[in-house]
């Protein structure tokens, strides 16, 4: 029987020859960069603003700038943690620009029973108590299913340092919904 | 048992409370709103190609393109006399066979009228070449220009 060749998606170019590509003069391998990373740059920024349409607006903010920064990375290998780190100084802007605050005082509004509406507050208000590290992973992991080794070439750390950091955190937002009354964790 | 299922428990809480669903980037919109970042990358582009063209037009003058052409030459034929300088040739019955001045000005006559009389002869054959070529109008094309030089 002869073998049919395997039809499979077009090969995907990595980062860097997208990259080199844009600094040549190719608008369409940015916008591909961008569709790329779009998912990952989205949880970054909603880790930090606890917002997802602000975390939008951030995450295309920071490929705004990283269209006119893109010639000045040294280090074409370390695209995504760079766009990563663009990304989180629009976030602040953005926090700092519209004054959002979420403050622990919000704990308030959650209700004695833990209704469907109230479980999602309280998660929210669990993973607000994180540290932004340990949140970023949390969002990584869980907004677009990153492995960890994608996750890792975003935050620039080992895939051990984020299994554990992982970890810690889930611990963390476990021991707080216990607290707050929801024995199943 | 107990641990995976609080796991698994969590992992749909925490999916549940920060909305998974995976976002899609529109560059069209994107492109709108940015219009100013994304000039940025076309112009990128238009700078890229217009370096290029300058670079070909440089190399389109025929003048310019001719005195490259013969400084390599006789950069070669120099270097080559040169990397040879123990070795002598019997150039006495070394007689001029080359007739277009294209052929006069190859590496390989240019080193040979070396070899029979140094820098002068070298000249002699450049103004050779030159004088068989004779003059030519300024808007002749490097099509004619080359058939000229090769003597068809």
């Amino acid at each position: 029987m002869p073998l049919l060749p395997i039809k499979g998606p077009p090969a995907r170019r990595p980062d860097i020859v997208l990259i080199e590509a844009v600094i040549s003069g190719d608008p369409d391998s940015f916008t591909e960069l961008c569709r790329r990373h779009y998912p990952a740059m989205v949880a970054i920024a909603h880790s930090a603003l606890g917002d997802r349409h602000l975390a939008e607006d951030a995450a295309q903010q920071a490929f705004a700038k990283a269209a006119e920064k893109l010639p000045q990375l040294k280090k074409k290998s370390q695209f995504a943690g760079w766009l990563a780190a663009i990304c989180r100084n629009a976030a602040r802007d953005i926090v700092r620009n519209t004054k959002l605050l979420r403050s622990a005082n919000d704990v308030s509004m959650i209700a004695a029973e833990p209704r469907e509406e109230s479980v999602n507050e309280t998660v929210k208000e669990a993973l607000s108590k994180l540290s932004a590290s340990a949140r970023e992973v949390i969002f990584l992991r869980y907004y677009d299913g990153m492995s960890y080794e994608q996750i890792s070439a975003v935050l620039g750390i080992s895939e051990q340092a984020i299994n554990g950091r992982l970890r810690r955190a889930k611990r963390k937002l476990a021991d707080y919904l216990r607290r707050k009354g929801f024995g199943k964790v | 048992m107990n641990k995976q299922k609080d796991d698994k428990w969590l992992d749909e809480l925490i999916c549940r409370a920060i909305n998974t669903t995976k976002p899609q980037f529109n560059s069209e919109k994107w492109k709108q709103k940015y219009h100013k970042e994304f000039q940025t990358l076309v112009s990128r582009a238009e700078k890229t190609s217009k370096v290029a063209v300058q670079r070909f037009n440089i190399l389109k003058n025929t003048i310019t393109k001719l005195t490259v052409a013969a400084l390599i030459i006789l950069a070669i034929g120099f270097f080559v006399a040169h990397l040879v300088p123990g070795e002598k040739v019997d150039t006495t019955n070394i007689t001029t066979v080359t007739k277009s001045p294209a052929e006069l000005l190859t590496v390989a006559s240019l080193n040979m009228a070396y070899r029979r009389g140094g820098i002068k002869a070298v000249e002699q054959q450049c103004e050779e070449a030159i004088e068989k070529l004779g003059p030519q109008p300024d808007k002749i094309t490097i099509k004619e220009l080359l058939a000229k030089s090769n003597g068809t």
